[in-house]
């Protein structure tokens, strides 16, 4: 800097002392307490819940969703009417296919809305210049995404909760134990902070709210979907010689909630599944579950005919016809845990890559290093 | 007077630019001081860094004490921030709006709504409490995010542009919150180009340009600083041909830098004496016979003061 006789500073003047005890003045004085390290989750969380409740679009989307489950739920009744008259095992296995319907449909919302939820919930606090009034806050890069990621799940775990008493319709006709239940919604909340995580974290790293909510979209795919494609295509290849290559790796499928959900159908039926370690030669038992089988990706556990020569060639499935494979009795239940601690793992990463990109002055560093590197740098004559 | 703000060497470099560079202040406790400078000055960027919004390249800035850069956290505290351009949360109600700020700060429920109550009353929005903050004027936006900056109780009050964008009397209205906020011991650091208010408000002033300040001070002192080099301008009575030889006469005079015909007949001329200089020129111009009509300093103003000390300055002058 050059020196000039006008930039020394001046001695600033003498004030008069400052009326601190004046009437507004001792009103007003609330010094801030320690918020503590998450206390500003709940002032987010209840910041964001007062914008989204407010009116009547909320409770008209859930009054839209729960009419349209009741719907496919009345419709399912009136079609399997006759198994009211039949007997116990029918309705118990109608009571199954409510159930696996039901986790179905809930997987799908989950699935499609959680990016949408949170995909906007940082990018649109830039967007509305209001992002920076909300850094100068003592609330912690983490906390500011943690109320972010619950407020944007909160109105989604209302929606999904909204629908556990037309599940728990599946308890009238049986086959369906309370434990179902939990399993089938400890996947759904896995699944849905797991998701929302990614778009919190498309929308932290991203100015916009469009090409985070597209980005965030597209990662879901790709572990969802993608990762299964990958397995079922991995899985298909078969060798020069006509013999079949070792399976891909089961853990392409973990991040699949709808296998963890089919998995979690096929142990509430105490019978053969799907999913498992060795998931191909496998094939579900179509009678083990009343007829009904429980829903499932594309090509996993498909029936795999067999040809002369005892190799799989492909073909339709009928069930006990020759040529086929028998199927392997697995108990279910074995695949859909993995699935949860996958999510539980992705879960803490998405968030720490979302604090990271929150803003540039509030990473976190490493204990103990408390001035950026940047600041390192010396100062140099421009 | 213990000094509350203060900035070191303060660099901040952007790929292809540097926004500041090498900036030094010093605000004393209890001053609304300006911080002045055209667009691009660094001014935005100062306080954005003040801020904890933006990490320096280099340098060092305190508020209170407590290094913005090293321990940002404990200087959020101790501080009030209010953007050039901001936005509020449309779907909130004022009430509400100023409650998530102090949910934010951790003041208890039990304050909070006394507070809140306060803070709208001291900004005048009392009879706004539960209208929608999307639906005030921007005035009142503007006095809103006012009062969210008070929340804590900040010692520092940061302030980029807060008059930009509003009405004459909304304009009036906020020069008086803010003489008021000094009056309970806050210290405001604002900035702007709209030079005549902050003259008004301002205690102290730092007048910023390419990332350096350029001068700092109470404006009487700059100016008087500034008097070495001031602008005298003249207006003779008569026709335009008095002009050119009056030009002439006082271009040859002691202390006279410069002098020249302006087009509206008045001459300018550039001094560098002090007061009894002054007094001594216009005492030898009426002796030699010209008529004088008008005889006055130009730089009495921090709009004068400002366009006096940047053109002293430009990246020329300072190379």
């Amino acid at each position: 800097m050059t020196d000039t006789p006008l930039a020394q500073p001046i001695p600033a003047p003498d004030l008069e002392p400052p009326d601190a005890t004046g009437g507004t003045a001792a009103a007003i004085a609330a010094p801030g307490a320690d918020p503590g390290r998450f206390a500003g989750v709940s002032a987010i969380w209840i910041r964001e819940l007062r914008g989204r409740m407010r009116g009547k679009r909320a409770f008209i989307f859930i009054t839209i969703y729960l009419a349209i489950l009741t719907g496919l739920f009345w419709a399912a009744l009136q079609a399997g009417r006759e198994f009211w008259t039949i007997g116990a095992l029918e309705s118990i296995s109608f009571g199954r296919g409510i159930f696996a319907a039901v986790m179905f449909i809930e997987t799908l919302v989950i699935v499609a809305l959680a990016p949408a939820y949170t995909a906007g919930l940082i990018s649109q606090e830039r967007e509305k210049q209001t992002f920076d009034l909300l850094s100068v806050t003592p609330i912690s890069s983490l906390s500011i995404i943690l109320g972010k990621l619950l407020s944007g799940l909160s109105y989604l775990g209302l929606v999904v909760g909204a629908s556990i008493p037309i599940a728990s319709v599946a308890f009238l006709f049986g086959g369906i134990d309370v434990i179902d239940l939990v399993r089938g919604y400890t996947i759904l909340v896995v699944t849905g902070v797991g998701v929302g995580a990614i778009g919190v974290w498309c929308s932290a790293a991203m100015k916009r709210t469009q090409p985070a909510t597209v980005s965030a979209f597209v990662i879901t795919a790709l572990l969802v979907l993608g990762a299964t494609g990958s397995w079922i295509i991995l899985n298909s290849r078969v060798a020069e010689d006509g013999t079949r290559l070792p399976q891909p790796p089961e853990a392409l499928l973990y991040l699949n909630p709808f296998a963890a959900m089919a998995d979690v159908n096929c142990q509430a039926t105490g019978s053969t599944c799907f999913v498992g370690d060795s998931l191909a030669p496998r094939v579900p038992d179509p009678f083990a579950n009343g007829g009904l089988i429980a829903p499932q990706p594309a090509g996993v556990g498909q029936a795999v005919p067999l040809g002369p020569d005892g190799m799989p060639v492909g073909g339709a499935f009928v069930p006990g016809g020759p040529g086929f494979q028998q199927p392997v009795s697995v108990p279910g239940g074995g695949f859909w845990p993995k699935t949860v601690i996958t999510y539980l793992l992705l879960t803490p990463l998405a968030i720490f890559g979302a604090a990271q990109s929150v803003s540039p002055t509030r990473r976190w560093r490493w204990p103990g290093r408390s001035r950026p590197r940047a600041l390192a740098v010396e100062p140099t004559d421009d | 007077m213990t000094s509350i703000v203060r900035t070191s060497g303060l660099i901040k470099r952007y790929p292809g630019t540097v926004a500041v560079a090498g900036l030094d202040l010093d605000i004393a406790e209890g001053e609304i001081f300006g911080l002045v400078g055209p667009n691009g000055a660094g001014k935005t960027t100062t306080l954005r860094i003040l801020a904890t919004l933006l990490q320096p390249t280099a340098g060092e800035a305190e508020i209170a004490g407590i290094s913005v850069t090293r321990n940002p956290d404990a200087a959020r505290r101790v501080l009030g921030f209010m953007p050039d351009v901001f936005g509020v949360y449309d779907d909130m109600k004022v009430w509400e709006y100023l409650d998530f700020f102090a949910r934010c700060y951790g003041i208890p429920a039990s304050r909070r709504r006394q507070m809140i109550g306060d803070l709208l009353d001291l900004v005048d929005l009392a009879d706004k409490r539960n209208s929608y903050v999307q639906g005030l004027s921007r005035g009142m936006q503007q006095r809103l995010c006012l009062a969210h900056t008070l929340v804590h109780d900040p010692q520092v009050l940061l302030l980029d542009e807060p008059a930009s964008g509003l009405d004459p009397r909304a304009r009036v209205e906020l020069r008086e919150l803010l003489r008021e906020l000094r009056a309970l011991g806050k210290t405001i650091l604002i900035s702007s180009h709209i030079l005549p208010e902050l003259e008004e408000l301002c205690t102290s002033v730092a007048i910023v340009d390419h990332g350096r300040v350029l001068a700092q001070g109470r404006v009487s002192d700059i100016e008087r600083r500034l008097r070495a080099g001031a602008v005298l301008r003249v207006k003779l009575i008569g026709d335009e041909p008095t002009v050119e030889p009056a030009r002439a006469w006082f271009a040859d005079q002691p202390f006279v830098a410069s002098a020249t015909a302006n087009p509206d007949g008045t001459i300018e001329i550039g001094f560098r004496g002090d007061d009894p200089a002054t007094a001594r020129l216009l005492a030898a111009a009426i002796g030699a016979g010209l008529p004088i009509m008008t005889f006055a300093r130009a730089a009495s103003d921090l709009e004068e003061l400002f366009l006096q000390v940047t053109a002293q300055n430009t990246p020329e002058a300072v190379a």
